[in-house]
């Protein structure tokens, strides 16, 4: 199994190396870094949206959690998904065409404060970190569990061929490798599942699934909430689903790639009909898993599934082709991570330019294989979880009021930033201590993100005087569509518009 | 004051306010020449149709699980599982095609 399983890894990420070093040629500034020229196609862009956000965590955490967590986790697909259509239809368009690169861009130029910006950054530096872990960690999982080598192997070589498309071309080589690799990961993932479902589909259909009956249970989750099988445990994952995917920077940096509004919004409604194609993966690999590989760790079901259905050589392909699935996982999350938090982070240097984008780049992820050598490798849904509700607690409350809310300042949006943040981390970090306070708060976003609204909308009504001056032409510009505006309401986002 | 020959304007243009009709720089339809004061109708209407998908979102995502409770068997709920993501494809083209539609 060990050769097929390295065979596997090593040619993802050779191919993924190869499609990414294949860009720098055309990458000639900071645009063409940041944002891929804006030229990316709507399906193409889909793509890479739908392959950086079915991360490890959809591959192989989820199917495990409804495995050994149960039918209540078959939620947390579609959760996810939901998260996109919220975006559609409140900040795609309007984002876009504010002709920003980043969402610290973005704080910066709608509430004139650069010091609300550093706040920013901050903050994606913790959810871009939240997501890489979760990668480097599942990286180590797959090579221990599947070669017996040391999970610092895993690590390395993820860590090694995501700085190397990320320091070679940026987004525009990022975005090449992660829309290949979706295709390859649903065909792979799809295929294998396939043939285990073929495998023991008949037993599954009339025999019984006991574990998986139709309810919900009493229990505790894990980190984030991740795992509670109690409805209300599920409804507050959905919702830091549903509302953290916008504050996502490497999901949201994909909205700037697009050419205008229109191709942001295709782009998006591209990327709700690959992610409903891979919706299926979850509970095909859950409930085959549930059956046959009982036992495991959750991030380990869906690896040991083939070889546990099929023994010899067929077995040891469909391992080898689902370690190639998952590296392909980690790889386009990874790439996609670093180079939205590398180019947030670049940005607040003086003088932000390519070399500070690399130095930016290497820093982000020295900083995520610190953390993962310091932590333990739990489920990786927690970790996306955390990030996903320290998103939706102060992300999600500054696009949606930044975006509809003429009157939002500065000062309101950090207060609110500090509120929802410091309660996401002080719920966390109870539960973590063992202070049980509920279902609804186990997952911290359904107090997090009210207070953080309420928050910005009180500390914004009472310090009217921050209100920038030109607020009307920031609407102007975000919501009046290109066609319409004349060059003063309108600037298409060329060369060096970052923060105008 | 050039010497040239004066006009005498018989009537005011045509109001550029037709659906599909590129009004001038800075104005916008349903708003007074200048541009400004046309914005917040745009935005009003864009708002409302973006709350509109929000709460249909909001619906589905509370609705389905709680009344999944009532129908057990895990068939069921991988089946409720697959169409929500398909009602979430199908909300999403609605809204691209009424904000499209908004903006022309």
């Amino acid at each position: 199994m060990t050769v097929a399983v390295l065979t596997g890894i090593a040619y993802v990420l050779v191919l993924g190396v190869m499609v990414g070093a294949a860009r720098p040629r055309r990458s000639s500034g900071a645009c063409d870094f940041y944002v891929a020229a804006r030229a990316v196609p709507p399906w193409w862009n889909g793509a890479a949206i739908s392959s950086e956000f079915t991360s490890a965590a959809a591959c192989l955490g989820t199917a495990g959690l409804i495995a050994t967590h149960g039918s209540p986790m078959l939620w947390y697909p579609a959760g996810a998904a939901a998260g996109f259509v919220v975006i559609l239809a409140l900040v795609v368009a309007p984002l876009r065409r504010s002709g920003t690169y980043t969402l610290p861009d973005f704080a910066e130029w709608r509430l004139r404060s650069a010091p609300l910006r550093r706040f920013a950054t901050c903050l994606v530096l913790a959810v871009g970190l939240a997501f890489l872990v979760a990668q480097l960690h599942a990286a180590g999982v797959v090579v221990r569990l599947l070669t017996g080598l040391p999970p610092w192997l895993g690590w390395a070589a993820v860590a090694v061929a995501a700085l190397t498309m990320a320091l070679a071309g940026g987004l525009g080589s990022v975005t090449s490798v992660q829309a290949a690799q979706f295709w390859l990961k649903l065909a792979v993932f799809l295929g294998v599942g396939a043939v285990c479902w073929g495998m023991a589909g008949t037993s599954l259909v009339t025999g019984p699934v006991t574990w998986l009956e139709g309810a919900y249970r009493a229990g505790g989750g894990g980190l984030a909430g991740a795992g509670d099988p109690s409805l209300p445990g599920v409804l507050s994952v959905l919702v830091a689903c549903a509302l953290g995917t916008m504050g996502l920077p490497h999901v949201i940096v994909r909205v700037y790639t697009s050419r205008d509004g229109r191709g942001a919004r295709r782009s998006i409604v591209a990327t709700q009909v690959m992610l409903a194609l891979f919706g299926v993966v979850p509970p095909l690999y859950g409930i085959l898993g549930s059956v046959h590989v009982r036992g495991a760790a959750a991030d380990e079901i869906v690896l040991l599934l083939p070889a546990r259905l099929l023994s010899g050589a067929v077995g040891d392909v469909l391992t080898g082709l689902l370690a190639a699935g998952a590296f392909a996982a980690f790889l386009a999350t990874s790439g996609g991570v670093l180079v939205a938090v590398g180019g947030a982070l670049s940005a607040c240097v003086p003088r932000p330019g390519m070399r500070s984008f690399r130095a930016a780049v290497l820093a982000v992820m020295l900083a995520g294989l610190a953390l993962t050598a310091v932590t333990g490798p739990g489920v990786s849904v927690a970790l996306v979880l955390l990030g996903l509700s320290l998103s939706a607690a102060t992300f999600c409350p500054m696009l949606v009021l930044g975006i509809w809310w003429r009157r939002l300042t500065d000062v309101g949006v950090a207060a609110g930033f500090a509120a929802g943040g410091g309660v996401t981390a002080v719920l966390v970090i109870a539960e973590e201590a063992g202070v049980k306070t509920g279902a609804l708060t186990s997952c911290p976003a359904p107090v997090a993100v009210p207070v953080s609204f309420a928050t910005m909308v009180v500390i914004s009504l009472v310090t009217p005087g921050r209100v920038p001056r030109v607020v009307g032409r920031m609407m102007t510009r975000m919501h009046v569509p290109e066609h319409l505006a004349g060059p003063l309401t309108y600037r298409s986002s060329r060369g060096a518009d970052r923060s105008s | 004051m050039t010497g040239g020959r004066r006009v005498v304007v018989s009537r005011r243009p045509p109001v550029l306010a037709g659906r599909g009709t590129p009004c001038p720089p800075g104005d916008l339809p349903g708003g007074p020449p200048g541009g400004p004061p046309g914005v917040p109708a745009i935005v009003g209407l864009q708002l409302r149709q973006a709350l509109r998908t929000v709460g249909a979102v909001a619906g589905l995502l509370v609705g389905v699980p709680v009344l999944a409770a009532r129908v057990p068997g895990l068939w069921a709920w991988v089946a409720l599982s697959v169409a929500v993501q398909c009602a979430w494809v199908g909300l999403s083209l609605l809204q691209l095609r009424r904000a499209e539609r908004l903006e022309r």
